[in-house]
């Protein structure tokens, strides 16, 4: 039962497990970022300027959910010639999915990141020389990266004997985001932003086997691996065994609070050359967070698990026999199971970089229809070993007043994604919608069967102000 | 085209591109059952299974689950012990011999008108007694049969024989002083008795004037003298005649006249009281009627199969005899082995003519009848049956030995007739497993149960190599047959078994022995129906073991086993 949960939750459950909150900081719809009547565009550039001031409809402003990943259902479930005609579908794992066609759709660190960020509140305004945001909201980031050497050992078992698994990790970091911006115009050309935050640490988990060597020989399995566990918490701490003193076996806290603080900076600016072209470029989040109270635990294995057969096995044992395969094999189960073992290691302060985020970007607007323009915005997520690059071209149009709309194809580490988005901004108001990711194919249970890379953000927010 | 056609064709073309977003991919439906077969493994999959621990030969060959495997010191022996019936050996008693009174002629010492002439001057008297001889007759019919010669005969001590002789000296006054000086009367050479010199003579100086009586107890008889030392007995009759004599002198002192009163005269008879035998002593052959029950047992598992040739080294049959009876009985016999009640073998058992099996007269007796004619215990005395192993060369289930037993008749023995005499007898039938080169030992067992779990793996082919130590004095070769839980063979599944098993080296030291045991598909999933495995063991003896005993504390033991799965491992969890 236990390897059959363990397909399951490796091939379809683990990989959808991404309501979990994550690691690339949400922002806003990238696709804004060419959409002058875009409310939100100073969070990917603070040397945006809004259209109009504004203020957000608490908790409506700004909602962003956005999973990526570049592994998807298709890459470990497969359609299957079932010649009892009994199974539509199989696993990655069945001998009738070819090792080079399954390994050959993986990456090197195949991840799976979720982020939820919500604008509880966010207000922007025209004033001391230039455009000026409060922005309060939450961000939840977690991430997941399963190592392709993985499935490797698990694809081609013996026939390779020494596998290295390195970064079999899971991280996942929430806070509260207090931020104060200005964008100031420097001259018809050029203006310039930044913004200032402040942090407030909720939870950080950092789960980690930096290094997991497994060497299989006819003669002898020996498996090494050690990781460890950070667990920010504000007056959390790790629940232990009572008959192994100091193995983690859960953790909790007394109350809610403030596990650590933070700072971190948002910088940008914009360059128009020209009449048509505009130039830009933003580095956002760059910070830290210190949590005070971080739970340590780690493994302790000081040497590898080795298993080279079992020793005297008793042929003809008696009921206890130290000797008897069963009780040989429980022996075996239980060092397996100590090479998994966390230790409460005590706490300590400890620093998390945020996860900072470098975009680049170009729009020329059409001589012919300057309501037209195309973008190209290239962006770098930088969080090792979450690290992931895009490229996006874009198509804006306004071709009212009150609303303007863009689509997008870009290309990541995540795959080709094709974006939207459709801007409604009278006076007095405005409301997006749109995605980054669309997902282009599902299974039945809506599901996507690609990588899944999806991403759904919207918000009201109420406007003011004369048009600028 | 205008500037708002334009804007409306691309209006449209941003809000539809909305709408091609998702679509539903029919062949990805999660509700439906998914294939949980899995692989691993890759092209192989390798175990290091480890070492058993020493799988001792106790564990395999177990005493208690027979009848007649038997630990002698920590050696194995095929051991059947019983007893036989006590044989009863017996000779009949015969009636009291009756001697028929011994009349000795009379002798005239001197007539009265002559006394004169025989009187000396001083009026002393000498003369000498002439031999005169009578007949003393030992004749006894009936004799038991079984005495073909007497050397002895013994008289019981409760029924005295006494010879009564009587002298009468008539024609001189019973007052005169007449004696005998050394009147030598002598008795038969058979006759035994201590009164009586060596030369069987009892001499005499005593008066006889008025008459003398005398009595001589006899002891026994004694017929050392007759031809062969011994008196034949032939007809079963006792027959034997010799002379009693008498010769002398007869003197008298101061004689005169007065006292004489006729012929002086001497008369003389001898009467023996009847002889009542107890103990005979010469050349007996009584019958000895050894009846030994067939001697049944259960063969081991190991040694049942029909292929099974035993060589063994030095079986023996070993028999404690107490024999009541002063005669030593020489046995000879037959031992047959049958199975099912089919004759197997036969054996003759008999010494030489120079050295037959003889049991000794009179004690406890061992013999060990052994295929080398060595190895018994301590005191015993060994013979060897050099076809011994013949017996078992296919063990038997049920031996049958026939014992002929005989009173030795190259010498007299003693007996005592009418008694009754046992002749008790154990047997052991032992056979210390010191192996020859002849054995062949096929062993059969199944070891089974393993369906549960392997019937949802699936491989094709599974190759299990390991180094088997061995310090049993017997090379194996080992074959397998997969069986399933019907424990009929399983066709389409192969397993080959390559290499044998050697002895332990000729100081007992372990070797060690690499052993491959390959299981091949050949039809698919046949490895999923395997329950078990009939395995087929052949033992044998190398020359380099000959003869070294197989010890409980002898072991196998399996090292560095490893296990592939040629192709991988298939699992199937659907059925989980």
């Amino acid at each position: 039962m236990k390897s059959r949960k363990l397909i399951v939750l490796i091939s379809i459950l683990t990989f959808y497990s991404g309501v979990l909150p994550v690691s690339i900081s949400a922002q806003t719809l990238r696709s804004s970022y060419f959409l002058e009547g875009s409310t939100y565009r100073h969070q990917l550039n603070p040397a945006f300027m809004g259209e109009r001031n504004y203020i957000s409809i608490p908790a409506l402003g700004n909602i962003n959910l956005e999973t990526t990943s570049n592994v998807g259902l298709s890459d470990f479930v497969y359609k299957y010639n079932d010649p009892t005609g009994k199974y539509d579908l199989t696993t990655f794992m069945s001998s009738s999915v070819d090792r080079t066609e399954f390994l050959g759709k993986l990456k090197t660190n195949n991840q799976i990141n979720t982020n939820i960020g919500l604008t509880l509140f966010s207000t922007g305004f025209y004033g001391l020389g230039g455009f000026n945001t409060i922005d309060v909201g939450v961000k939840s980031n977690t991430s997941f990266n399963l190592p392709y050497e993985l499935f490797n050992f698990m694809k081609t078992g013996m026939d390779q004997e020494v596998y290295h698994i390195k970064d079999f990790s899971a991280n996942s970091n929430n806070y509260l985001e207090i931020a104060l911006g200005h964008a100031h115009k420097v001259n018809d050309n050029l203006t310039i932003g930044a913004k200032l935050k402040l942090l407030i640490g909720a939870t950080n988990v950092d789960a980690k086997i930096d290094q997991m060597d497994i060497a299989l020989t006819g003669d002898k399995w020996e498996i090494m691996a050690n990781g460890t566990l950070n667990t920010a918490i504000a007056k959390g701490y790790y629940k232990t065994k009572i008959d192994n003193p100091g193995e983690i076996s859960g953790f909790d806290y007394d109350s809610p609070g403030i596990a650590g603080l933070g700072g971190a900076v948002d910088l940008g600016i914009t360059y128009q050359l020209g009449d048509h072209l505009t130039l830009s470029a933003a580095a956002l989040d760059l910070g830290y967070i210190s949590w005070s109270k971080n739970l340590k635990g780690a493994t302790r294995n000081n040497e590898p698990f080795i298993f080279d057969g079992f020793s005297n096995i008793a042929i003809d044992p008696a009921e206890g026999d130290p000797n008897s395969v069963d009780k040989q094999f429980d022996n075996i189960k239980d060092d397996l199971e100590d090479m998994t073992r966390f230790y409460d290691e005590g706490t300590s302060r400890r620093s998390t970089k945020l996860t900072s985020t470098v975009n680049l970007g170009a729009e020329y607007k059409f001589p012919f229809y300057d309501r037209l323009s195309l973008g190209l915005l290239a962006t770098t997520h930088i969080n090792k070993p979450y690290t992931w690059n895009e490229a996006t071209v874009a198509a804006s149009i306004s071709p009212l007043k009150w609303f303007d709309a863009t689509v997008n194809y870009s290309y990541s580490d995540f795959g080709p994604n094709l974006g939207w988005m459709v801007n409604f901004h009278p006076k007095g108001f405005t409301f997006f919608v749109g995605s980054d990711r669309m997902i282009t194919e599902v299974t039945p249970q809506y599901i996507p069967v690609g990588n899944m890379n999806a991403n759904l953000c919207l918000g009201f927010n109420i406007t003011f102000g004369r048009k600028r | 085209m205008t500037k708002n056609k334009l804007k409306v064709i691309l209006t449209n073309l941003f809000i539809s591109s909305f709408f091609f977003a998702s679509c539903v991919n029919q062949d990805y439906d999660l509700s439906k059952n998914i294939d949980l077969n899995i692989h691993v493994g890759g092209s192989k999959l390798a175990l290091p299974v480890g070492s058993t621990d020493s799988i001792k030969l106790n564990k395999i060959i177990k005493v208690d689950e027979s009848d007649v495997l038997h630990l002698n010191g920590g050696e194995y022996s095929l051991l059947k012990e019983d007893v036989v019936s006590p044989v009863k050996v017996s000779v009949n008693s015969v009636a009291p011999i009756n001697v028929a009174p011994i009349n000795l002629p009379i002798i005239t010492i001197g007539h009265a008108s002559a006394y004169s002439d025989l009187r000396s001057a001083s009026g002393n008297l000498s003369v000498a007694v002439p031999l005169t001889l009578g007949v003393f007759e030992l004749n006894r019919s009936g004799m038991p049969a079984e005495l073909t010669s007497i050397k002895k005969i013994g008289i019981s001590s409760s029924a005295q024989v006494k010879a009564v002789i009587k002298f009468n000296l008539t024609g001189v006054n019973p007052s005169a002083d007449v004696r005998f000086n050394n009147l030598v009367v002598t008795f038969p050479d058979f006759i035994v008795s201590n009164q009586l010199n060596v030369n069987h003579e009892l001499v005499l100086n005593d008066k006889v004037s008025g008459g003398l009586t005398k009595e001589v107890y006899i002891n026994g008889f004694s017929f050392n003298y007759e031809s062969g030392g011994a008196l034949a007995i032939k007809n079963q009759l006792l027959q034997l005649e010799k002379n009693v004599s008498i010769a002398g002198n007869i003197v008298g002192t101061n004689l005169n006249a007065s006292v004489v009163t006729g012929d002086i005269k001497l008369e003389t008879s001898i009467t023996v009281s009847p002889v009542v035998i107890s103990e005979v002593e010469g050349m007996v052959d009584p019958a000895i009627n050894v009846k030994v029950n067939p001697i049944s047992f259960s063969i081991p598992e190991f040694l049942k199969d029909e292929a099974v040739t035993m060589d063994v080294e030095n079986p023996m049959i070993r028999l404690t005899v107490n024999n009541e009876i002063d005669i030593p009985i020489i046995i000879s016999g037959v031992l047959r082995g049958y199975r099912n009640g089919v004759a197997l073998s036969q054996v003759d058992i008999k010494g030489t003519s120079a050295n037959p099996i003889r049991i000794d007269a009179a004690g406890k007796s061992v013999i060990c009848l052994s295929r080398t004619g060595q190895g018994g215990p301590a005191g015993c005395k060994n013979y060897q049956i050099a076809d011994l192993n013949k017996l078992i060369e296919k063990i038997p289930d049920q031996i049958e030995l026939v014992l002929n037993a005989d009173a030795d008749q190259s010498s007299t023995h003693k007996i005592q007739l009418g008694k009754d005499y046992y002749v008790n007898i154990d047997y052991a039938v032992e056979v210390p497993f010191k192996f020859g080169p002849g054995l062949s030992i096929a062993y059969n067992d199944t070891i089974d149960g393993f369906n549960d779990d392997i019937k949802d793996l699936d491989i094709s082919s599974l190759n299990v190599t390991t180094t088997v130590e061995n310090n049993i004095p017997l090379k194996l070769q080992m074959e397998a047959i997969p069986v399933g839980i019907d424990k009929k063979t399983i066709s389409g599944l192969s397993v080959k078994v390559t290499g044998e098993i050697a002895p332990c080296d000729n100081n007992g030291k372990t070797q060690k022995s690499p052993i491959t045991i390959e299981l091949t598909e050949a039809s698919d999933e046949a490895i999923k129906k395997l329950d078990g495995l009939l395995l087929k063991v052949t033992a044998k003896s190398p020359q380099t073991v000959n003869g070294m005993p197989l010890k409980e504390s002898q072991y196998l033991r399996l090292t560095n086993i490893r296990a592939m799965a040629i192709g991988g491992l298939n699992l199937d969890l659907n059925k989980k």
